[in-house]
């Protein structure tokens, strides 16, 4: 019922206050835009563009798939949708700038789905069979449960899903349409976040890059620390009470294997393998080179790579694993196990780090 | 499932406080609004459940026009109680008992063929309980074959820990009355005829245990917000609780209610999720249409709880100290400020209001696809309440409550209770 996952970190509120008033008292004055900007060129742009890369991919692949629908053609389909959702993945946890805009976020994947919408409203596109929703000057504004990721896996991955379906009679071409709305709209976001990320002078590289003097986006560049570090957290949170405790359930008896992210394709533990080896290159590139507390480091370093291990012992998709006596307490392992970091970078993190977190977005019903 | 909020006050003091004013004063009327509150809360649930026996006794329109008019006068004083939700964990382990939302409808009682069949979330999703005097759920049969209290609220509310099982509460009630909205994003609520609760001349069958499953509704209610008033007396748990922390603790607690009502709660998963779907299920009050109200009187409880003021039920108002007095002894610019930032959120909300109430272009018709205008005013509420919590936050910085910590998740909390 409740998911208050509340995180009120003002460690720093001096620093934002008055700092004239202060300036005796105030630690001593850091300056991590360098760190901040090596976040923006080695992590965020190059994994946008690689989601970029990946989803032109899916496109093309939707595209000749819908040309001449065949056994080959959907498995080259459904081979596209797990890269791209790999590479989605691997950046779903920067959580402001251009992802914001157009309420991207949402479009690129509704989940978790805690009230059935994308089921609901793709199923009912599906009998409408409107070819103007599907038009790109309107898909992108209707319901945004059918615009991304998790709606083209249930066009692609359910149970009886088959290359017969997008053929035979009844809902065929418009279940190819579907399919062709959803990867251009998947493509079209994803160039336009490279471009709004990189594009020219007002891209917001280049807000991150001025934070320092302080522009529209950013009161200053420990803000941009602060939101970065906001986003590590936040997905540390995404993945241990949403991607993993909802599933496990209480019990074995009480596990609801479909509340998984991704089960239809099977790739709820690629996904966190993906969030996670993605948190670790935020990290090391760019709030481990100047954090001091050295055992906090090792801690940091210890929990990544107990993680891995653990992962590497569950051989079966999630779906599974969390009813399966001999594969559940591992799963539960691999939920202590990133829960200890977790806190780690909820808790400590910021301390060691004196930056503020502030609200949490996954808070709510 | 329940999450905790533990915010623990920082390491550095407040220097300074206004004369007149302290820390204490502000707890304690705090505590004292509470009471006010949750008391509406419990008069006019009582005026609910009278209504509603009147209805069984004699379904006719009237009578149940009179019980849905009872029902929204129920919600104004409990919507103004949300603030106190979040930080105080009494408050929120509680809560989803009276107002949990959204709810799978299908599980209390009939719905049309659009509601669906199947829910991956949920495998309760169309059980019917009013219908099936013997329910097997989860591989477990379950005697329904009387309807009342102890069977909703201990075995089927929540049932197998699924949120959306909502047997009880003020939004089980609103379905009770007034069954689906089947208009779509289309003018028009619920429309169930009072011959629902016929036992002679029933319509849609089972009106006798339809009967029965609202009059333990209501008598839940009352049950539980009597226990929540309790909680607030003098020597209530909820307030022994607030009491028991350094005051620094409680203040952090009272800012913590209003920035996460106004943030996660009410900005992001009521109103900006529902409007991105476009989907008339997304209201709160779904089955009412009440829902620009319940919107109103949860950002009121924000400002209620700030400036310390509410009206009662029967007119009169409570004032006293409250956090607004604590940051104006600091800084009375931004005291205007955050002020300012809460007029405006009301301001926005009664757009809501009138377009619902004057225009009759109800919650669920703004948020309809292609309607620019109704989006327009929906976002304009969201920002408003995200320049609400900005103000939250500088508030909190101006009092130096920073937290180190919170730690609200299961996993470090109590790693024992998944197995």
């Amino acid at each position: 019922m409740k998911n208050i996952i509340f995180i009120l970190c003002f460690s720093m509120g001096c620093l934002y206050s008055s700092a004239q008033a202060q300036n005796d008292t105030a630690p001593e004055k850091k300056n991590t835009s360098q760190w901040n900007n090596a976040i923006v060129d080695k992590h965020i742009i190059p994994a946008y563009k690689a989601l970029e890369t990946s989803t032109q991919q899916l496109k093309q692949s939707s595209e000749d798939f819908c040309k001449k629908p065949d056994k080959q053609g959907f498995i080259q389909l459904q081979s596209a949708f797990i890269n791209s959702l790999a590479k989605w993945q691997s950046i779903q946890h920067i959580r402001f700038g251009p992802i914001e805009n157009s309420l991207r976020d949402f479009r690129y994947q509704l989940w978790p789905d805690k009230r059935g919408k994308v089921n609901k409203h793709l199923n009912k596109l599906l009998i409408a069979k409107d070819s103007k929703a599907l038009q790109g000057d309107k898909f992108p504004h209707g319901s945004i449960a059918i615009q991304g990721f998790s709606a083209l896996e249930m066009l692609l991955f359910n149970k009886d899903s088959s290359f017969q379906d997008f053929v035979t009679q009844g809902n065929s071409n418009y279940r190819c349409d579907v399919a062709l709305a959803i990867t251009n709209n998947l493509s079209r976001m994803s160039t336009g976040l490279v471009t709004d990320w990189a594009g020219d002078n007002n891209s917001f590289r280049n807000a991150i890059a001025t934070a320092e003097q302080g522009n529209s986006y950013f009161e200053n560049e420990l803000e941009v620390s602060s939101n970065l570090l906001n986003n590590l957290s936040t997905q540390l949170i995404l993945i241990v009470d949403y991607k993993l405790d909802r599933p496990l359930g209480k019990n074995i008896r009480k596990s609801i294997a479909k509340r998984a992210e991704s089960w239809r394709s099977r790739q709820s533990l690629s996904n966190i393998n993906n969030n996670l080896v993605a948190l670790k290159a935020l990290y090391e590139t760019g709030f481990k080179p100047w954090l001091k507390n050295t055992q906090l480091k090792q801690q940091i370093d210890t929990s990544f790579a107990e993680i891995h291990t653990t992962m590497d012992n569950i051989n079966k998709p999630l779906y599974e694993a969390v009813k399966d006596p001999s594969l559940r307490p591992v799963v539960l392992e691999l939920r202590r196990k990133i829960a200890k970091l977790k806190q780690l970078c909820s808790v400590k993190l910021p301390a060691a780090l004196d930056l503020p977190l502030g609200f949490n977005s996954l808070d709510g019903d | 499932m329940k999450k905790i909020i533990t915010l623990l006050a920082g390491i550095c003091l407040s220097t300074s406080i206004h004369a007149s004013v302290s820390k204490q004063d502000v707890i304690n009327h705090y505590a004292d609004l509470a009471h006010a509150m949750y008391e509406d809360s419990l008069v006019t649930a009582k005026k609910l459940h009278n209504s509603v026996q009147t209805l069984v006794a004699k379904p006719t329109e009237a009578n149940l026009d009179a019980a849905k008019n009872a029902w929204k006068e129920s919600r104004a004083p409990y919507q103004q109680t949300e603030a106190y939700r979040f930080g105080n964990a009494i408050v929120d382990d509680w809560e989803g008992k009276v107002n949990a939302w959204p709810l799978d409808e299908g599980l209390i009682d009939y719905v049309s063929g659009a509601y669906g069949f199947e829910s991956d979330e949920n495998p309760y999703y169309t059980a019917n309980i009013i219908a099936n005097k013997n329910l097997k759920l989860s591989g477990r049969a379950i005697n329904a074959s009387f309807i009342n209290k102890e069977l909703l609220s201990e075995t089927l509310h929540e049932f197998d820990e699924i949120e959306s099982n909502v047997a009880t509460g003020y939004h089980a009630i609103e379905f009770m009355l007034w069954g689906q909205d089947l208009n779509g994003t289309g003018p028009g609520a619920g429309k169930r005829p009072a011959s629902d609760f016929n036992t002679k001349k029933c319509t849609n069958g089972n009106c006798d245990r339809r009967a029965a499953y609202l009059l333990a509704l209501t008598e839940l209610l009352i049950d539980e917000l009597d226990w929540m008033t309790t909680q607030w007396d003098t020597s209530g748990d909820a307030r022994k609780g607030l009491m028991a922390v350094n005051t620094d603790q409680a203040i952090a607690t009272i800012f913590t209610g209003m920035g996460s009502l106004a943030y996660g709660e009410l900005a992001g998963e009521r109103i900006k999720l529902g409007l991105m779907l476009h989907d008339p299920e997304e209201e709160h009050d779904c089955f009412s249409d009440n829902t620009h109200w319940s919107h109103y009187y949860d950002a009121k409880s924000i400002q209620n709880v700030y400036t310390g003021n509410y009206t009662r039920i029967d007119g009169s108002s409570i004032n006293g100290p409250s956090v607004s007095d604590l940051i104006a002894a600091k800084d009375s610019d931004a005291d205007k400020d955050i002020k300012k930032r809460m007029d405006t959120m009301m301001a926005k909300m009664q757009v809501l209001v009138d377009s619902a109430e004057k225009e009759n272009i109800a919650y669920d018709q703004l948020l309809a696809e292609g309607n620019e205008q109704g989006s327009k005013k929906i976002m304009a509420v969201v920002d408003s309440l995200l320049e609400t919590t900005k103000g939250i936050e500088n508030g909190i910085r101006i009092l130096k409550l920073e937290t180190i910590a919170f730690e609200g998740s299961d996993s470090l909390d109590a790693p024992e209770k998944v197995e």
